[in-house]
Order: structure tokens, then C-alpha cells, then sequence
């Protein structure tokens, strides 16, 4: 039993692009894995998870009601399934009233991608078709959510997300399931040694030339050629693209001055602890 | 205690120690009993379990936590071992939808996850994934004239040789925004459930079973437009079971054989449209127009 390996991120951090990866390093060697049949295993999210393992219909259950099903469906997962699990999340990992966390955590490690809140904000608002200040004022909500409006049926359920510093926090102090981080930046300027070093956390048997070969195949322009040339499923249907600059630093092009100073004065602490900020308080990438 | 009353719903005939407002009360020698008692803990040489229920053949466990345990046996008897934190809604909320679908189930129905409208004096059946837009197109297809079948669950059954679709619980359960959206009073309905903005919209539902003309599997994409595909041969019985109550059960050779015989005669299309783009006025022409 291989369990479940959480592939979690604060929204536009990076989790599709190393969803990619993971789908390529473990297809066969011969198959080129599109961002459309990626071999990865959904999303914690998932309403469709959670009403076949229960038989029940969670459209008739409120918000809260669904959580306290949600990390006991996962734990049940990780213990019948036949292979191990790779489970995109965007939630924050928090806890339920009982105290136990909303993530399933039996059998299971986590793989957490982190990215530079500054080019998060831009990211986010491109994919969101919302403008920077939205966006940043978003990234500083304690209560932000997807799919948290109560009068609808969203086809997810509810991520309660934190703020974008809350969120990462919440990750990284995890106590009930060791927690691997991954950089965006790391990824975009020495990938063979930070996947590499991730493969190892999840504890897959891969030689250099597979990851090597991986890498390749996740390449940014390759997955946004292939956007525009068969689309992406997974694109918000109002966002021209989902796969946009694929950069480090792009937020120096589109971020005013008061806005960078926001998102630093929101987050400083956070940035400081994981090395988006110097000593003197600027913006290392 | 309340004296048993009588009621008809999928066709059968339902004898209830716990009131079901929701059903059309009836008269006759019941072909299902409901009642309180214990439910039993498991149940013997399950063919699927997880910790929320438990399944063979003639044999449906349900644990809803906070709500219920319920125990559906041989399509005639169901035991609901309610908990004291429950609400009598509650409790009729998950035995009329997962409880009674294993309990068709078990009586050779066909169980699809969906609404069923009639149009042209047929039945179409709009099925697909929760959150799809099931509820709300069968709302729409309400307000443009045509009468209901039932909502949630669908069962199917073949009567003289034809799929026939049965009503089921009269009413369709639609989210609060749906309702303002279709320009409807909020406080003409009721909720159904306390702290769910989900509400029951009673309506012109049919009462006789309607031959089955269609079935319309709903599917949601990010384009602008709203692509229609006619599914046919083998694909027909694959797509019925991705849509299919505890499909797992359905795998056995006496249903799989029904199942053949129902999608022979009748039509199944896929629609995938962009749900953000809301086109519920031309997803009711283009289901109105074929029937």
C-alpha cells in the first residue's frame, strides 16, 4: 500500500506544471503525457470522490457537514488503494472542530509548492479575470474560499484557502504527516536538483535520465503550445490562457509600486522565513 | 406513535411508520415497508464496503453520520435507525435518495442519477454528474411547459418491452441562486433542509409511468459552445453505468441483460455545454426540439 502523496499549493504556485512532471515520470517511457490525460489522481476537492466512496449525496449536505466526511474518505483511499495516489489540493491544512485535520493524512506525505506571492497575485489575476487589487486584497483574506458560496452547487467543494502567508504556514507546521517544500523559482533555476530531490522525498525508484526526461517533458513552452494548439480542460472558460509567462520576477511587469508594497507588508514574514525578501526587505526574485 | 400511512412513489406502494409528506399518499397492500428499529451493525459477504455503506446483493447498509443508519433488504424493507441530533427532514433527505436508489436497485430497476422530464407525451431523461445543471435544466423545462417525472434519482424499468420511467418523489430540489435566477419568490419554498439553501419546488409532476424516449447526459466543458453527440452501440451501456446508481451491482448478468434492453430503445445524447455561460435557454430548445 503506496498511499497518498498530497500535491498541494496555493492556487497559480505551480502544482500543474509539477503535476506534469509527475505524469511524465511515471507513464512509460514511449508516452508523452498530455495536459489533458494527466496521470496524476484528481483533486481533494473533488464532489465526485467523496459521493462514490460514500454512497452519499453530498449535494444535499452544507459545507461543514462535507469536511467532517472529507479526511476519512482520503484515509479510506489510502488504505485500499492499489497504487500510490497523487491528489492535487489547494486547500489550507486546517482542522476540524474535533481537532483533527481536514486532510487525510493516514498514509500519507506531502509534497508543498511554494511560489512568490508577488507573481501569485499576477497569476491569479490572470487566471480569475479579476484586477491586481482584488486579487491582492484575496490573498490577505483569512476566510478566502473557492467554492464557498452557499446558494449554489459548485461542481468542487469548498477549499478554504487563508491568506496566501496562512496558507503556506499552515502547510509547513503540519505535524501529522511529513511535508517536503518545492519552490517554484527552485524548479525554474536548478530543476534537476529540485526534483530530483523531491522524487527521493516520495520515495519513487527513478534514475537521473528518467527525471532528466521528465523535466523535458514538462518544459513551460511545450505545455502552453499544446494549450493553444488542443486547449486545456482546466482553464477558467473567461481566462485567454491558462499556461501564461511561466516566469520568475514577471510581477516587476505588471505590478505598480503600491501594490508590491502591499503584498510585501500582507506577507513580509512569510516571505522573509522562505527567502522572497532580504535583509533589507526587497524582493529577491 | 404515529399509525403507518400509505404512499406511491416509483411505482410501488410504500407503507411508512415515519410521516413522508413529500409522497403522494395511496391506498393497497404495500410492496415496501419502512419503519424504525435497529439496523444491523453489517451485513453478511458484502461485494462492496466502505465505512459508510455496505452492499450485496439484496442487502443495503447506509451510515450517514450525524443523521442516520438505514438498511434497505430485497427491495421490500427498510429499517432507519435514526440519531437523536437528526430532524425528521434529515432523515427523509438520504432515505429518499441513496436509500431508495439501492432499494430500486434491488428490485431490477434501472437507477440513474438525474431528473425526468415528459415532452411529446415521452420521457427524457436528464442525467450526468452532481452539479452538472440536472435540476436546472429540468426547472427550466418546467417553466416552458412540460411536466415533471421526478428529480434526484431515476428509475427505469421495462414494461411490455419498452424502458418506462416512474415518478418519483414529486418535487424538484433546487439551490437558492437557480431559484433567483429563474425570477422565482424565495419565500414561497421550503428549505429542504435547515442550513441548506437548497429548497423543494412541488409542481405538475405525472403520475403514471412514461415510456422512455431519451436520455440526455450532461456534461460540462470551458468553450463557448454547447457541443451535442448521438451515443450509440456498446457506448450506450458504458455511459448508462458511468451514470448509474451502485453501478457495481449493476454488473450482474440479469441487469446488465436489462440495461441492453433499455438503451436499445431508446436514444442517449451527450450534451456538454460551459455551465458559467448559464445557456439554459437554448439547452431547453435543443431537448425540447428532438423530445
Amino acid at each position: 500500500m503506496d498511499g497518498i502523496v498530497w500535491l498541494a499549493s496555493y492556487p497559480k504556485s505551480g502544482n500543474t506544471w509539477f503535476r506534469t512532471f509527475i505524469s511524465n515520470l511515471i507513464s512509460e517511457p514511449d508516452e508523452e503525457i498530455s495536459i489533458n490525460n494527466m496521470k496524476t489522481d484528481g483533486i481533494f476537492s473533488s464532489r465526485g470522490i467523496v459521493d462514490s466512496i460514500t454512497g452519499i449525496e453530498t449535494a444535499n449536505m452544507n459545507a461543514n457537514e462535507i469536511d467532517r466526511l472529507r479526511p476519512s474518505v482520503f484515509n479510506h483511499l489510502a488504505q485500499i488503494a492499489e497504487k500510490r495516489l497523487f491528489i492535487k489540493a489547494h486547500d489550507a491544512y486546517t482542522y476540524l472542530d474535533d481537532g483533527l485535520p481536514l486532510l487525510g493524512t493516514t498514509n500519507a506525505k506531502a509534497i508543498y509548492i511554494m511560489r512568490n506571492p508577488l507573481d501569485v497575485a499576477v497569476s491569479f489575476a490572470n487566471h480569475s479575470s479579476a484586477d491586481f487589487d482584488r486579487i491582492i486584497s484575496d490573498m490577505n483574506k483569512e476566510d478566502f474560499a473557492f467554492c464557498g458560496n452557499k446558494n449554489r452547487l459548485p461542481n468542487q467543494l469548498r477549499q478554504i484557502m487563508l491568506t496566501w502567508s496562512g496558507h503556506v504556514d499552515s502547510w509547513l507546521q503540519a505535524t501529522e504527516l511529513p511535508v517536503h517544500t518545492v519552490r517554484y523559482e527552485d524548479m525554474k533555476l536548478n530543476p534537476l536538483e529540485t526534483f530530483t530531490a523531491a522524487v527521493r522525498f516520495i520515495g519513487l525508484d527513478c534514475t537521473e535520465e528518467q527525471i532528466r526526461r521528465a523535466i523535458e517533458r514538462s518544459d513551460f513552452d511545450k505545455l502552453k503550445t499544446e494549450e493553444v494548439q488542443s486547449g486545456f480542460k482546466e482553464k477558467p472558460y473567461k481566462t485567454a490562457s491558462f499556461f501564461r509567462a511561466g516566469k520568475t520576477g514577471d510581477w516587476r511587469n505588471h505590478l505598480n509600486e503600491a501594490q508590491q508594497q502591499q503584498l510585501i507588508a500582507d506577507h513580509e514574514i512569510v516571505m522573509r522565513k522562505y527567502g522572497y525578501l532580504d535583509n533589507d526587505g526587497n524582493a529577491v526574485y | 406513535m404515529m399509525e403507518n400511512k400509505t404512499y406511491s412513489v416509483f411505482g410501488l406502494t410504500i407503507e411508512s411508520g415515519l410521516e413522508l409528506p413529500e409522497l403522494i399518499v395511496a391506498e393497497g397492500s404495500a410492496d415496501v415497508t419502512i419503519g424504525y428499529g435497529t439496523v444491523p451493525e453489517h451485513i453478511a459477504a458484502p461485494v462492496e464496503t466502505t465505512p459508510w455503506y455496505e452492499l450485496a446483493p439484496g442487502k443495503f447498509l447506509l451510515r450517514v453520520n450525524g443523521i442516520a443508519k438505514y438498511y434497505a433488504e430485497n427491495g421490500k424493507r427498510i429499517i432507519i435507525e435514526p440519531q437523536t441530533t437528526a430532524t425528521k427532514e434529515d432523515v427523509r433527505v438520504f432515505l429518499l435518495n441513496t436509500v431508495f436508489a439501492a432499494l430500486l436497485q434491488q428490485r431490477d430497476y434501472l437507477v440513474l442519477h438525474g431528473a425526468a422530464v415528459v415532452i411529446n407525451g415521452k420521457a427524457v431523461v436528464i442525467a450526468g454528474p452532481s452539479a452538472t445543471g440536472k435540476t436546472t435544466i429540468a426547472l427550466k423545462l418546467y417553466d416552458s411547459g412540460c411536466k415533471l417525472l421526478t428529480d434526484e434519482i431515476c428509475a427505469i424499468r421495462i414494461i411490455n418491452d419498452r424502458a418506462t420511467v416512474f415518478p418519483g418523489v414529486p418535487q424538484l430540489n433546487v439551490w437558492r441562486d437557480t431559484l433567483q435566477r429563474a425570477e422565482k419568490n424565495i419565500n414561497d419554498y421550503q428549505p429542504l433542509r435547515q442550513g441548506l439553501e437548497k429548497y423543494t419546488v412541488p409542481g405538475k409532476f405525472c403520475t403514471q409511468p412514461v415510456e422512455l424516449a431519451r436520455i440526455i447526459l450532461l456534461q460540462n466543458h470551458n468553450l463557448l459552445t454547447i457541443l451535442t453527440e448521438e451515443i450509440s452501440g456498446g457506448k450506450k451501456l458504458i455511459r448508462l453505468l458511468e451514470n448509474a446508481c451502485f453501478a457495481e451491482t449493476a454488473a450482474d448478468k440479469t441487469k446488465y441483460f436489462r440495461m441492453c434492453v433499455a438503451t436499445d430503445s431508446a436514444r442517449i445524447t451527450q450534451l456538454a455545454f460551459n455551465v458559467g455561460l448559464y445557456p439554459l435557454a437554448e439547452l431547453a430548445e435543443i431537448i425540447m426540439k428532438e423530445g
